[in-house]
């Protein structure tokens, strides 16, 4: 067994190595001094990231990308809350239909749905604005958002609000002293979640940008396509800064074991 | 709290979002069915009749399928790693790619396979080559990039199963006298087997509707449904034939998944003590 162990945890590291190896290549690509892409850099320098950082158009698709998490994230978690709560405390006609159109969007071939979404945008009128980037970002995270809080709202104890309603609170009281605390983990790590989703959301929102209405992740992908200038290395690496930094917030809120019990 | 009749109306904002996602599922197909003079299956037909785009068709199928088996091959094996040494380290590794955007995880492999990438540079340092080797736009490209990409959904289902295994059913097989090679076929991997069968339809899945991948790393031969679908709506401005290729991939990708859900439903008939 042992020799076999031993060609385990080989295949183990290099497959690591090979699933980390393109995000470590990004970072140490962005400090070159050159003007052009080049592997390893020869120099050391932080010339690109004031590029970005200084550059009216990377902050303007930044500020445009964190708006448009922030808008989906919260309305989806609010209406996936309240949609929760109804589904997991009573007797909902149609409930598995329900479920199964929440699912959608992560049952579709990405492509396809990247279309169904442009659809409904051409429909709406909205296309090329921010709230039709909202509308589609919000179908988009349902997925992410309502099995954290069912798992949350099922894990909790009903007889808890029951004692405390026999005791005398008001529904409104329970709700705010009861149900809400308990449930809080399962809202923040859905909201986060789905804040990264959106965050870092490329296929479909590139169908939905207008000409001066462009996602980060979007522009990093035109930008790719028009020239391989270190630039797209740094914004790249704050990009992943940004979002490692909410992965990290979410594992010390709730623990990232929650990735793996959501997506099983 | 009370839940009456009138909790219902609390789903309203959630059936709203879900019109919307059928109004777009909806003029999707009416798209591809509407014709010069109303409905028709021209469009549709026009795709099955157009002998390039078939072989996009099926190439999409075939690379889906190279990815799906590639990405089993090193999923497994991390998976029985990660099961056999349960440190939360190694799930931060395996986490981590998943929350780093798709276009961003791509453009590192253009740093390492492109012409003046990772691997052309330190094969010309060490005098191998003279002439950077064509690492991407092919289908090697393509391959890497998917596989790197969703080989975090792969080893993360097949890693949920394995840890249910009862590790009393493998003692009882040594205590039998089964060596470790006959245990892990007999037992282990059948056991394991749902788990594979659902990586498997979502590598499988994932891989046909990728876009930015095919876009970054392949090249004009290595045209994806995904890439087609971006160059019809996004370059063509052909919405019916767009339309058309979409609803070919998600019928094609239905009818895909088939055989891995059979799979999966055999091996769980078959295997009761799973459900206990």
């Amino acid at each position: 067994m042992k020799p076999a162990q031993a060609v385990l945890t080989a295949f183990a590291a290099a497959a690591f190595a090979f699933i980390l190896a393109p995000i470590l290549v990004v970072v140490v690509a962005s400090v070159t001094p050159r003007g052009y892409l080049e592997f390893p850099p020869q120099g050391l320098s932080l010339r690109w990231y004031v590029e970005v950082l200084t550059s009216w158009a990377w902050g303007r698709a930044f500020l445009v990308s964190v708006a448009l998490a922030t808008v989906a994230a919260t309305a989806t978690t609010f209406v996936c809350f309240l949609a929760a709560l109804v589904t997991t405390r009573r007797r909902v006609p149609g409930k598995n239909l329900l479920e199964f159109l929440i699912q959608l969007p992560l049952l579709l071939p990405h492509a396809a749905l990247a279309m169904a979404l442009f659809s409904l945008i051409l429909v709406l009128g909205l296309r090329g604005s921010f709230p039709g980037l909202a509308v589609a970002h919000l179908i988009l995270v349902m997925p992410f958002v309502y099995a954290p809080i069912v798992n949350g709202l099922r894990q909790h104890d009903l007889s808890v609000e029951e004692a405390a309603a026999t005791l005398g609170a008001d529904p409104i009281t329970v709700f705010r002293k009861i149900t809400l605390p308990m449930i809080r983990p399962a809202l923040v790590s859905a909201f986060l979640f789905s804040f990264i989703v959106s965050f870092d959301e490329v296929t479909v929102s590139v169908f939905l940008i207008g000409v001066d209405m462009t996602t980060l992740p979007v522009k990093i992908l035109s930008d790719i396509q028009a020239s391989a200038s270190p630039a797209i290395a740094a914004v790249s690496t704050l990009l992943m800064g940004l979002t490692l930094a909410m992965v990290y917030i979410i594992n010390r809120l709730i623990g990232i074991r929650l990735f793996v019990e959501n997506r099983a | 709290m009370s839940f009456g009749r009138a909790s219902l109306l609390l789903l309203l904002p959630c059936i709203g979002l879900l019109i919307g996602l059928l109004t777009g599922v909806g003029t999707l197909v009416q798209q591809a069915f509407t014709g010069v003079e109303g409905s028709s299956v021209a469009n549709v037909a026009d795709f099955l009749g157009r002998p390039e785009a078939m072989r996009v068709f099926w190439y999409t199928h075939r690379i889906a399928l190279e990815v799906t088996a590639i990405c089993l091959l090193i999923a497994y094996p991390l998976a029985v790693f990660m099961a056999l040494r349960p440190k939360v380290i190694y799930l931060v590794l395996i986490l981590m790619p998943l929350m780093v955007s798709i276009v961003v995880r791509t453009y590192g492999w253009v740093v390492i396979l492109g012409p003046r990438g990772l691997v052309n540079t330190a094969l010309r340092a060490a005098g191998i080559i003279d002439r950077p080797l064509p690492l991407m736009f092919n289908d090697g490209g393509v391959i890497v990039g998917l596989v790197h990409i969703f080989i975090p959904f792969a080893v993360l289902a097949i890693l949920a199963v394995y840890v249910k295994i009862e590790k009393t059913l493998l003692e009882a097989a040594m205590v039998l006298g089964a060596s470790p090679l006959k245990v892990f076929l007999r037992v282990v991997l059948p056991l394991s087997l749902p788990g594979v069968a659902t990586a498997a339809s979502i590598v499988y899945l994932l891989s046909l509707g990728a876009i930015v991948t095919p876009l970054l790393l392949g090249g004009q031969q290595q045209n994806m449904l995904g890439t087609m679908i971006y160059n019809q709506m996004l370059v063509y401005y052909n919405f019916p034939a767009a339309s058309a290729a979409a609803i070919l991939l998600t019928g094609s990708a239905a009818i895909a998944v088939i055989p891995f859900q059979l799979v999966d439903r055999w091996a769980t008939r078959k295997l009761p003590s799973r459900r206990t």
